[in-house]
């Protein structure tokens, strides 16, 4: 199984949780990492290089920070150009078929927040309703969630942990076996 | 009452609906509409002067294309740069308190598609979480939205009514549940 990592982080560089899981992903090298700021730091958005990564690879993790309940804007440009009518999805649009799509999300509210009676109202899998139809759409699989929560409060111990903990994520045997 | 409405798409010109909808709404006195790919090409947002634009108006109405069950990319630049710590969340983050808040949303797939067992799986309550959850935390009162959905059996007749149909939705003070 071929994984792709897609890193949206428009300061990765300074910052601490995506740097960190880029970083553990960074020690296997089977894993092919993109990260899409760097990649396009004008916005332009090269689509056929894109729709070859997607192609030649089992599964795709989209990592980043959850903005305002959803992606930086360049993954939402990404997925408008990259996942094109006829490609992605529509009439042939079957490229993307049975491959495996996850998210990886960190987030600076705490876990109790992101539910009926905390300040965010909704849960994680809630807010990514959008990314979820969006693999429905263009026939991936869906997987489980990776998140982290409350990025403020989680110690270097911890976050040394969690990012193990992401790579065993990233490298799960295929949904299929599961 | 002073509206807002930020229209976000990225090929107006050749749009059918957005375009529709904004030359209507140009029209209301109280109507602010503001172009927001006209405006930053370079997605360069001039984050003072949208907070400024915010703070002179009581309803904000976001107005775009369904792309992916979501916005525009722009408009999601929009609210990472202009809703800021401070300004519009946060213990000091005030100044959006109290305003209403609402989406004005065109899909193209039909309004039968958006709902359990039919095949975009979810409804627009549900797709337009995000948005919510985003009124709720900058303390603004997030309205119903208002829908154009399904562009293959639109005939320019309803296209019309729903540009008439906006406008008065938009200028309507009453649209608070319970009001």
């Amino acid at each position: 199984m071929k994984t792709l990592v897609i890193i949206t982080h428009p300061n990765l560089d300074q910052s601490r949780i995506n740097r960190a899981w880029m970083e553990e992903l960074q020690k296997h090298e089977e894993i092919t990492l993109h990260t899409l700021y760097q990649a396009y730091p004008d916005g332009k958005i090269n689509v056929e290089h894109e729709q070859s990564l997607l192609a030649s690879h089992d599964r795709i993790i989209l990592q980043f920070p959850f903005y305002w309940y959803s992606t930086p804007p360049l993954l939402k440009q990404w997925q408008d150009e990259v996942l094109s009518y006829g490609w992605a999805y529509g009439e042939g649009g079957d490229k993307l078929h049975g491959k495996e799509l996850g998210l990886a999300i960190s987030t600076f509210g705490p876990q109790d927040s992101y539910q009926s009676t905390g300040y965010n109202h909704f849960t994680m899998e809630t807010l990514t309703t959008p990314l979820q139809q969006t693999s429905n759409l263009i026939g991936t699989q869906f997987m489980p969630l990776f998140v982290l929560n409350g990025v403020m409060h989680i110690s270097d111990t911890e976050l040394a942990e969690n990012a193990k903990g992401y790579v065993d994520y990233v490298l799960q045997p295929s949904l299929m076996e599961a | 009452m002073k509206t807002l409405v930020i229209v976000a798409h990225p090929n107006l010109e050749r749009s059918k609906v957005n375009k529709t909808w904004l030359n209507r709404l140009q029209q209301e006195e109280d109507v602010t509409v503001h172009n927001l790919y006209a405006h930053y090409p370079t997605f360069e947002i001039d984050a003072e002067k949208e907070q400024q634009l915010l703070l002179e108006n009581d309803r904000i109405v976001l107005q775009f294309p369904f792309y992916w069950y979501s916005s525009p990319a722009l408009l999601k630049q929009w609210q990472d740069v202009v809703l800021t710590y401070g300004f519009a969340y946060g213990s000091k983050g005030t100044r959006l308190q109290g305003k209403e808040f609402m989406l004005a949303i065109s899909s193209g797939g039909p309004a039968e598609a958006y709902q359990a067992g039919g095949y975009n799986h979810y409804s627009m309550s549900e797709l337009t979480r995000p948005f919510q959850a985003t009124a709720n935390l900058c303390g603004m009162h997030f309205l119903p939205s208002f829908l154009l959905q399904g562009m293959m059996t639109l005939t320019e007749e309803r296209l019309q009514e729903s540009a008439e149909t906006l406008a008065a939705y938009v200028t309507n003070p009453n649209l608070r549940a319970g009001s």
